[in-house]
């Protein structure tokens, strides 16, 4: 609390020394974001109830908080720890608004895109909190990314672990500060002087969208301006910064180099490790690529890259030690080691594209490219160690261009001139404001999920999608119904699969508002299986209509209701579209055909109904119902003359999930539905009174349709477990598919294919139980584990010799390194 | 064609149009109209479908009122050939309709009283021989179209997410709403 001056005066020099520097000096070069999103296993715990919540919190220093969702209202909550003595508990709840795309705490003006973002500005700033978030000890002060994944394994069991040490707040910092802390030299200081201002600067040259003066935001805080905006949480579009972060990541790295040099850190008594990319790219190359490199889907060309990466890499790596700090680099392992072994392979894969943009005169589009490739993060690498880099790249770390800006400006002469990479960037930015709308970043996560064989969700996409290609050839198709149905079936227990494996990361709970999840894991849907069968799904459809006859049914009924004056045929009352208006809805239609979702397809549909509506209307500004729309509506259909346009029907009442039919979209389908059963029946002037047999059938399969819907769903319960494989330096979580009466035993064999495991025998499954490793007996049902309350965390899969060195990793890991390091 | 003119769009607009509150989502056309109601501490969003009137379409008319919570059929109570045809449409309803759904009658223009052919006591008992909610309206007055459907809404079982129709169709699903929570 007493920090919060900090940001009263966000141009004055910094007041919070004390809080920065030692940031700054211990080489935290990790953003804010990118540690909320490494380890929202252990914050995000939207299934614990409020009595847990209150249990974790109570040992937590103020400032710790949790995401959890109230059982109640269903909505997310922040349960903030307080000081013991506020009454009239020491756990305050803030509601957590999810409208209209965006996130934001119920009594606050600022919103975000997402969550992550969110949390990320109240650990900065306090806005209508009454202090800052404050990050666990062990997540604030975890040096690298490898720690953090340590972390984020530990799930909820983080909380009461041996890792989530509570040191006094403002006492003695823990050991790694140590050295850092008394410094008395006020380089850093000065240095971190640069980077409010740069900041700050920076911030208003780029002039983000949600402008606010602090004036303004002290609206809901009270007595004086006690928010700084930070730009991280001003760059609704994060890839602004990709472009300089890029730059600025190879010269991050030399910054804090010079920065440690001034710092009176002595040496370490142990000799500097191998240079670890080695042993990564061994790691990687044993364990993990052969299997995949025979895949030639477009997952493979990033593994490829990523080797080229980190070939890329060792180059500079061993060219470092020329440079005169480079005993620095040494002496700061292993903490240096392990945050250059997660870093430069993002950034010199960047270094290479920018030079060949910068050849290519910094076209448009080849950005566009390099950046498209850097954004659409491949998921799967998410579980190998390096995949943290490219969640990175996607999730960029606005905070870090600006930091990385201002820390090395004063210190290397700006070979990269800043206004270039400025100019690139604004140029950019159109490109990606659509790209990093949430809901279509989720969709183009799910979308890259589904690419990936690696991954279980990939694995049962690609085989879908395989075994539809064959279904879908002339001799073995049964009817479109049947087609459609399957398609639809299927999606649903894919998007179960999909909620349930848990290899969506972040999760879409904190990509976008809970209203709007379902519909974008439609689209999402719809996107991964529908978009790659579009083509076989429309051949296979007309050829079956072909076959059957109807399709010539309908361009016959058509024929003649237009031959016979249809004005009268319908009984139309109203005025209808010109030939112009009929073209428009014409082309409408064919737009229709063209789309692979058929939510694309219902918003053409209820545009054409629109145009008609607007056509009867005239000049008296009457509305109408369906009396006058329906003959309307009948009249247009067969004046266009598209047989075709029963197909787009049928695949869009199939497709579509039932609550999109009871909506507006529904009633207009179910109207142009009932309009071609209607010309289809071949009606006569006079009207015929009762059923005629075609609308009859037509009836049968709606309702046949309706009935089995609601049944359809979940009828296949997807079972999951999650696996940490632990090999050296190489640690990676899989989720496994299990079935009932799965025993320890042959889980572990199934790890061992799923790992690339050699020697199986040398291997074993663990798991967690406050806080020690356990061997899971060979004959142990999974569910059984389950049920013991590890579900959340994953279970351990590794050499079983290694098991003390290896929980060691994991349960002292901060506590070994800070030993190392002191 | 008798039973177009009775005002089933007038009823629907008037109830919808009635209150420019913050629940009514803008629709493209008068046929599909949505509102949202309070009944106890539930918000009830109501879908309502219009169907064709004309005899014509009759045929269509289960393709709109499947699935549906409740029905209201409207007749107009200057013509008594309208409420001949409601007993049309209720028995259809009744055998091809879905089971639970609610109907309502509604007998329209209540404001031409002076012309009035169909007496209300009839409406009345035939109302209640079928168990069915039964009101007089004004839509031009907005006279009880409000009442109309907050009876329909206070007889649409709890806690089931059905919707259902008829032939002045209406569909209406149902949003169980958690205490605390508020629709926007």
């Amino acid at each position: 609390m007493q920090e919060d001056h900090v940001y009263d005066y966000p141009d004055a020099h910094p007041v919070g020394e004390k809080r920065t520097c030692p940031q700054r000096g211990s080489l935290k070069s990790i953003s804010v974001l990118d540690r909320l999103l490494l380890t929202y296993p252990v914050w995000l715990q939207l299934s614990i109830n409020s009595a847990t919540a209150l249990h974790i919190l109570q040992r937590e220093p103020p400032g710790t908080f949790l995401v959890r969702k109230s059982n109640t209202s269903q909505k997310k909550m922040l349960c903030l720890r307080l000081t013991d003595d506020s009454v009239p508990s020491f756990v305050k709840q803030f509601f957590i608004r999810e409208k209209d795309s965006t996130f934001s705490l119920d009594s606050s003006a600022i919103s975000f895109p997402d969550l992550c973002r969110l949390i990320a500005f109240y650990c900065v700033s306090r806005d209508v909190l009454p202090f800052t978030l404050e990050l666990p000890e062990a997540i604030a002060k975890a040096s690298s990314h490898k720690q953090l994944e340590s972390i984020s394994h530990m799930g909820v069991e983080f909380w009461s672990s041996q890792l989530n040490f509570r040191g006094p707040r403002n006492g003695p910092p823990p050991v790694l500060d140590a050295p850092v802390v008394p410094n008395p030299k006020p380089q850093p200081c000065t240095i971190t002087t640069t980077v409010t201002t740069a900041s700050v600067s920076l911030l208003q040259e780029f002039c983000p969208i949600q402008t606010r003066s602090p004036s303004e935001l002290d609206l809901g805080a009270g007595q004086g301006a006690l928010c700084f905006i930070n730009p991280l949480f001003l760059q609704e579009h994060p890839i602004r910064g990709a472009m300089h972060k890029r730059h600025q990541f190879k010269r991050s790295i030399k910054v804090r180099v010079s920065t440690e040099t001034t710092s009176s850190l002595s040496p370490p008594v142990t000799p500097p490790p191998p240079p670890p990319l080695l042993a990564k790219a061994k790691g990687k190359g044993k364990k993990v690529q052969p299997t995949e490199v025979v895949q030639i889907d477009k997952e493979d060309k990033k593994n490829i890259q990523d080797i080229k990466g980190d070939s890329d890499y060792l180059q500079p790596y061993l060219v470092l030690p020329k440079n005169p700090s480079a005993i620095i680099t040494q002496t700061l392992s292993p903490t240096a080691e392990e945050e250059d072994y997660q870093l430069p392979k993002a950034v010199l894969l960047a270094e290479n594209k920018i030079t060949e943009d910068n050849e290519k005169d910094n076209e448009d589009e080849d950005i566009g490219l390099v950046l498209e490739k850097r954004k659409a993060p491949s998921l799967s690498e998410l579980d190998s160690s390096s995949s943290l880099s490219s969640l990175d790249e996607t999730e960029e770390s606005p905070q870090r261009p600006s930091l990385t800006r201002g820390t090395s400006n004063p210190i290397i002469s700006s070979s990269h001139p800043t206004h270039q990479s400025v100019s690139a960037l604004r140029k950019m930015s159109a490109v990606f404001v659509s790209f990093f709308m949430p809901g279509k970043r989720v969709i183009r996560l799910v979308e890259d999920l589904s690419y990936d064989r690696r991954m279980s969700f990939g694995v049962l996409i690609q085989d879908f999608l395989r075994e539809q290609r064959d279904a879908m050839k002339p001799q073995s198709l049964t009817t479109t119904t049947e087609l459609l149905k399957g398609l639809r079936h299927f999606m649903d227990q894919a998007k179960v699969f999909l909620l349930e494996c848990g290899e969506l990361e972040p999760p879409i709970e904190t990509l976008v508002p809970e209203d709007e999840k379902d519909h974008t894991l439609e689209k999402a849907l719809f996107r991964c299986v529908l978009k790659p069968l579009k083509g076989q799904i429309d051949t296979a459809l007309s050829n079956m209509r072909e076959n059957d006859g109807s399709f010539k049914r309908l361009a016959e009924s058509m024929k003649s209701a237009s031959d016979a004056s249809p004005q009268d045929l319908f009984g139309v009352q109203v005025s209808v579209p010109d030939a112009h208006g009929i073209e428009k809805i014409k082309h409408k239609m064919s737009l229709m055909r063209r789309a692979y979702s058929p939510i694309d397809k219902v918003v053409l549909l209820l545009q054409i109904c629109k145009h008609i509506y607007k056509a009867m209307k005239g000049s008296k500004g009457q509305e109408f119902g369906a009396d006058d729309f329906l003959p309307a509506l009948s009249y247009v259909i067969v004046q266009c003359n598209m047989p075709e346009l029963s197909l787009e029907v049928e695949y869009m009442m199939e497709l579509l999930e039932t609550s999109w039919l009871t909506g507006e979209g529904g009633y207009y389908l179910t109207s142009v539905y009932a309009s071609l059963s209607y010309i289809q029946s071949e009606p006569k002037a006079v009207p015929s009174s009762g059923l005629t047999h075609q609308v009859k059938e037509s009836l049968k399969e709606w309702s046949h349709r309706r009935s089995t819907e609601s049944k359809s769903q979940n009828d296949i319960k997807q079972r999951f477990v999650k696996v940490l494989f632990q090999d050296g330096d190489c640690s990676l979580v899989k989720t496994l598919q299990w079935t009932a009466g799965l025993n320890g035993e042959a889980l572990a064999q199934l790890c061992a294919i799923k790992f690339g495991v050699d020697q199986p025998d040398e291997y074993g499954l663990y798991w967690r139980s406050s806080g020690k490793l356990t061997p899971v007996p060979l004959d142990a049902q999974i569910q059984d584990l389950q049920n013991m309350g590890t579900s959340s965390a994953p279970l351990i899969y590794q050499h079983s010799n290694q098991n003390i060195k290896s929980s060691k990793l994991t349960r002292e890991g901060a506590l070994d390194f800070l030993e190392e390091a002191s | 064609m008798q039973d177009t003119g009775v005002g089933k769009s007038s009823i629907v607009c008037r109830f919808v149009q009635d209150h420019f509150d913050h629940n009514i989502s803008p629709t493209i056309g008068a046929s599909f109209l949505t509102k949202t109601v309070s009944c106890g501490n539930e918000l009830h969003k109501f879908l309502i479908w219009d169907t064709a009137g004309q005899e014509r379409f009759h045929s269509l008319a289960p393709m709109y009122y499947r699935g549906s919570a409740a029905a209201v059929i409207v007749y107009d109570i200057t013509k008594l050939d309208s409420f001949q045809t409601l007993k049309k449409w209720v028995k259809e309803l009744k055998e091809h309709g879905p089971e639970d759904i609610v109907v309502a009658i509604a007998g329209n223009k209540n404001d031409l009283g002076d012309i009035r052919e169909v007496p209300t006591k009839d409406a009345k008992e035939f109302a209640e021989s079928i168990a069915a909610i039964f009101i007089e309206t004004s839509a031009r007055n907005a006279v009880n179209v409000e009442e109309l459907f907050q009876s329909i809404s206070r007889q649409i079982p709890p806690l089931e997410n059905t919707d259902v129709d008829s032939h002045e169709s209406f569909k209406i699903t149902r949003q169980p709403l958690p205490p605390a929570r508020r629709c926007c």
